[in-house]
């Protein structure tokens, strides 16, 4: 199972970040528990500013940018 | 691929309303830290004696240039983005940092001294009428 933390406010772009993580989810075929996380101190503690950011299994894996389905597939596979 | 890892624990940021933030800048002089961008702060800026603007798409390159050794207050529109940064310099060290709540928007609410058009601050205050009273 992998873990999966989308960060972020809740923008339009977090969301976006979401929808892509399901997709790369079902692309990769594997099972992820995903979680947002919108608390600022929360965000803060991976040393992230820019948002969304994307966490797999405690990892920042991207900050300040929406990652594609397809990279967030390779991630989730690696 | 970015690789930060493993969540740092950071307290929670202090928080300091404009009208403390006022007499901290008066008693102590504090810096203020104007995260909105140049363009905005052009249009509307707060009228004090100390204050730089680093805007949030910069902060990560520049915030470095911020002093260690000095009380910081960060400020934005509405306290957000601030509190963002303010936590941001919390994981890179700072610990004599804190997030001006509710922004500009307070401190216009309150009536303390601008420079540019107040009308030009875009975001609401949310909130604006719960801070400090005195």
């Amino acid at each position: 199972m992998r873990r999966v933390e989308v960060l972020g406010p809740g923008c339009e772009n977090c969301r976006a970040v979401e929808r892509n993580v399901r997709e790369a989810v079902m692309m990769a075929g594997v099972e992820a528990e995903i979680e947002h996380v919108t608390d600022a101190r929360a965000i803060a503690s991976y040393g992230i500013l820019l948002t969304p950011g994307l966490v797999i299994d405690g990892k920042v894996v991207a900050a300040g940018r929406v990652p594609s389905a397809g990279d967030i597939a390779v991630w989730l596979s690696q | 691929m970015d690789m930060r890892t493993a969540p740092a624990a950071l307290p929670e940021a202090r928080e300091c309303c404009p009208t403390t933030t006022r007499k901290r800048i008066a008693e102590e002089g504090v810096l203020l830290v104007d995260v909105r961008d140049a363009a905005d702060v052009e249009r509307l800026s707060l009228d004090v004696p100390d204050i730089v603007n680093i805007p949030l798409g910069e902060f990560e390159a520049r915030f470095a240039e911020l002093p260690r050794d000095r009380e910081l207050v960060l400020v934005s529109a509405d306290g957000q983005d601030s509190l963002r940064a303010t936590y941001y310099l919390m994981y890179h060290g700072y610990t004599r940092v804190a997030n001006m709540s509710n922004g500009i928007a307070k401190w216009l609410f309150r009536g303390f001294p601008v420079k540019g058009d107040p009308a030009a601050l875009a975001t609401p205050a949310e909130g604006a009428s719960g801070c400090c009273s005195s």
